[in-house]
């Protein structure tokens, strides 16, 4: 049975939820970092400010907090980190910022839309996981 | 002032995400991979999120405005159509092959050369998008600075 550490998941939900909200309440933002960057490379001047010092706060924040090496421990071909970095790019763009919009649903109590584009994006995320894992991999953990 | 509101949510958000270790794509993938040892330990990290996050949305539609800024930004479309269905495909294809998404992969960029690959093609995935797909109608823009409608 899986050891089930869940206190660090947790606090780490609380302080996403916090920064989600703060971005709310003040900038009126969902926090929604590939729209926000997705907002600056689109050109879109509107919070051009928050575009650029929210990655740059992440990334110090995680930067400071996150462990001097990563392990690599079955790392993928750069090949495929390429791809899939392509399909979340074109992906989220493709979805009109899939984030901020699912918010704009939940906003509206649409839980049936929620359910329908989160279910959309989990249920492809876990065949690829698994097909890739088992059958790709060789059942590699 | 949207410089230091940025930088401290900015902050937040990045620490939490590497204290709950969604920087870490092995992590992600045993959450994903349902039919492996599966590790559900991602979902404590939505229920933390959500618990703190809906009673500001509840308050925050009840009062109707914003502290710092004057309009809502948010894409107008809120209707399921072909266009989020397959843009949410895309992503999960990305997001289940390797287990990185942007907020975490921005986040490990900083120390793991493997994440800074991915989040540069995510980059240029975008820009490839928008640069295709301009003058598009259905791919127009995104409409921003709409007005605040409480709901």
């Amino acid at each position: 049975m899986f050891p089930v550490d869940i206190t660090s998941s947790l606090l780490g939900g609380v302080m996403i939820g916090l920064s989600a909200t703060v971005l709310l309440v003040t900038l009126g933002r969902v926090a929604g970092i590939s729209g926000i960057v997705g907002s600056l490379i689109a050109g879109n001047k509107f919070g051009t400010e928050l575009a650029t010092r929210f990655p740059d706060g992440s990334a110090r924040g995680g930067g400071f907090v996150m462990p001097h090496e990563v392990p690599n421990v079955g790392a993928p071909r750069i090949m495929t980190l390429v791809v899939a970095g392509l399909l979340v790019g074109i992906g989220d763009k493709n979805g009109q910022r899939l984030h901020e919009r699912t918010w704009r649903m939940r906003n509206q109590s649409r839980v049936d839309s929620i359910a329908s584009s989160h279910g959309y994006l989990m249920a492809s995320a876990m065949l690829v996981a698994a097909f890739s894992r088992h059958f790709v991999l060789g059942g590699r953990p | 002032m949207s410089f230091l509101i940025g930088l401290l949510s900015g902050l937040l958000f990045g620490t939490g995400l590497v204290v709950a270790q969604m920087t870490d794509p092995a992590r992600v993938l045993g959450f994903l991979d349902v039919l492996g040892r599966w590790d559900p330990r991602l979902a404590f990290v939505m229920v933390g999120a959500i618990t703190v996050h809906a009673p500001f949305v509840a308050w925050f539609k009840r009062r109707g405005k914003l502290i710092a800024a004057v309009q809502l930004d948010l894409p107008n479309e809120s209707r399921i159509n072909r266009q989020l269905v397959s843009g949410a495909v895309l992503f999960g294809l990305g997001w289940g092959l390797v287990g990185y998404c942007p907020g975490p992969a921005i986040v490990a960029a900083v120390s793991s050369r493997l994440a800074t690959v991915f989040t540069l093609s995510m980059l240029v995935g975008m820009w490839l998008f928008d640069r295709l797909m301009a003058g598009h109608g259905r791919h127009s823009k995104l409409q921003s600075g709409e007005p605040l409608e409480p709901a």
